[in-house]
């Protein structure tokens, strides 16, 4: 990372013109001066050539003016000695001085900015190509020069002027500079004015292909953020125009009941959402990172997902039609109802081993540690094949009725999902996601709750989908615990009976 | 005797009145002259060079950028 870079824009006076400007004024001044100067000493010359046949008395008076001359001549060096020596001083004293007093200023701006930013954990990141700058690149608002380090450094401490047309761009978000249009220095694409705004927040959600991670992802999306502008005050945005308008989109499609088109993206765009708690100095500002399925088909594709090495918590989205022992014991009811279910065909281990691969080559191995990044392992699909009745709330109800010991629905269903994995044939995957993570939770959900088909147009009416988006937040320390566990009480628990009812 | 004594004289005083010419208005006039000039010179140079001074000072302000 460079610090400094040449940038189109004018330095300081006091890093530049003034040094320029004293070695100018010594130069040109002395060239007057000589000028100034020979006009004596060739007044002189003449005076004494044309008095040079005259007597010795007459000669005595012109030696007389010759050498006054002589005198008024010199003395021209000596003042411009005097003057440019005096100038000399005062400039390089002030300029010293402007020097210090600006090294200080950004210095004290540096560090405030660095520790504010590494504090708030605030850091530019691409939501298109997933790196790292320093800085994005600004463009000047009125001829489109780049400003690759616009901020406080020899070309301005709260400003710099463009150099192709004077504009005075500031150096300091507070003073407007994101306001300006920025992209990315590495992939040249616009960053959204989140970006370098708020804590970063990196979910990625892990699964093969048609698990349902798009729609989950709409439909918890849409639930976190009604749920938690209503009832928490929060507000929840989009700072991208664009994503605000996919989102809407999706969320169009699924009113209609239709599913979302499959993510064509292997390496995807991160799609960006402020969350701003009531009272919060800086907002939250999450990437969450939906892959196609397809990026975990291949070790090639997966080694794509460059974002890992950022990620704050895991989303494993499991579609138990792909659990092997489960598909093979509910083969005929899957199959009658296949087209509905388009059951994922990657195998959940293949998905999770490639996952556990980009998170060794990304953060590294944890010799005897465990990775500290939580991980929400969600079931969906739940509505099809009675599922709900086994991994869902009239399950855990059924469980915390039995066992007075799990005090909350939600540890419910983890256990009941946990016992799935098990009986499943995927108590290898159980065992090694609990030796890996330090923070694993068991969630089934169902996304659309019911089953898409072509004549039904009624809205789709999401089953639990917040839940595993709220825990992952919760200790992404992105939201408050207290509140989002007064949520569950409030809203999410009867939404879902009803649900369950009416189904 | 008494001639001989008075050219004496004579010639003393005429080479006192040059000298005493000399000393007390010669020189004095050509110091006043030389320095005159010199001092005009010097207030005009001085003058001359802080203009000279400003219109650098000006200029390279306007030259550099």
């Amino acid at each position: 990372m460079a610090i400094y870079e040449i940038q189109p824009a004018y330095k300081i006076y006091a890093f530049d013109r003034g040094w320029r400007i004293m070695r100018y004024v010594t130069e040109h001044l002395f060239k007057r001066t000589d000028v100034a100067a020979r006009w004596w000493f060739n007044k002189a010359q003449d005076l004494i050539r044309s008095t040079a046949s005259k007597g010795w008395f007459i000669k005595y008076w012109v030696y007389v003016i010759v050498a006054g001359m002589w005198l008024a001549g010199a003395t021209q060096y000596v003042s411009a000695m005097i003057l440019a020596a005096a100038f000399l001083a005062v400039q390089a004293v002030v300029l010293s001085a402007w020097v210090g007093v600006s090294v200080v200023i950004m210095s004290l701006l540096a560090l405030c900015t660095f520790t504010y930013g590494r504090f708030y954990r605030i850091f530019f990141r691409c939501p298109d190509c997933h790196k790292e700058m320093p800085i994005p690149t600004y463009i000047c608002p009125k001829c489109g020069t780049e400003h690759t380090r616009l901020w406080p450094s020899i070309y301005g401490i709260i400003k710099h002027r463009c150099k192709t047309c004077d504009m005075r761009l500031p150096t300091l978000g507070p003073l407007g500079r994101n306001n300006i249009n920025r992209i990315c220095p590495h992939c040249r694409r616009p960053l959204n004015v989140g970006v370098g705004a708020g804590t970063n927040i990196h979910i990625p959600l892990v699964g093969g292909p048609s698990t349902g991670k798009t729609n989950y992802i709409v439909m918890a999306t849409n639930e976190f953020k009604q749920t938690y502008e209503t009832l928490h005050h929060y507000a929840v945005t989009f700072t991208d125009e664009n994503h605000k308008r996919n989102f809407e989109a999706n969320l169009q499609r699924l009113s209609h009941g239709h599913e979302l088109l499959k993510t064509p993206d292997i390496v995807p765009q991160a799609y960006n959402l402020e969350i701003r708690a009531p009272g919060a100095w800086v907002p939250k500002f999450a990437y969450v990172y939906d892959a196609a399925g397809e990026a975990f088909n291949t070790n090639a594709n997966t080694s794509l997902q460059e974002y890992y090495k950022y990620i704050h918590g895991v989303i494993f989205v499991i579609d138990p039609f792909a659990i092997s022992e489960y598909r093979r014991l509910h083969q005929t009811d899957i199959e009658l109802v296949r087209g509905s279910l388009r059951p994922s065909a990657l195998n959940v281990m293949q998905a999770y081993e490639r996952m556990m691969q980009m998170f060794e080559a990304s953060i590294g191995i944890r010799k005897g540690g465990r990775y500290t990044q939580p991980i929400a392992i969600v079931m969906t699909k739940v509505d099809a094949l009675n599922l709900e009745w086994e991994i869902g709330m009239p399950a855990a109800q059924a469980l915390m009725a039995h066992d007075p010991s799990i005090v909350s629905e939600e540890d419910a269903i983890s256990l009941l999902v946990r016992h799935f994995l098990y009986n499943y044939g995927l108590g290898n995957f159980v065992r090694d996601v609990e030796s890996q993570f330090t923070n694993v939770k068991y969630f089934s959900c169902s996304a659309l709750g019911r089953l898409p088909t072509q004549t039904d147009t009624r809205s789709f009416q999401p089953i639990r989908v917040l839940d595993p988006l709220v825990w992952l937040l919760i200790n992404a320390k992105a939201i408050k615990a207290v509140q989002s566990q007064a949520r569950l009480r409030d809203v999410a628990k009867p939404m879902v009976i009803q649900q369950v009812q009416r189904r | 005797m008494e001639e001989g004594c008075a050219w004496a004289i004579g010639i003393l005083i005429l080479v006192g009145i040059t000298i005493a010419f000399i000393v007390y208005v010669v020189l004095p006039l050509s110091v006043f002259i030389l320095l005159g000039i010199g001092i005009a010179g010097t207030v005009s140079g001085a003058g001359v060079a802080l203009y000279n001074f400003y219109q650098v000072l000006v200029e390279a302000h306007k030259t550099l950028t």
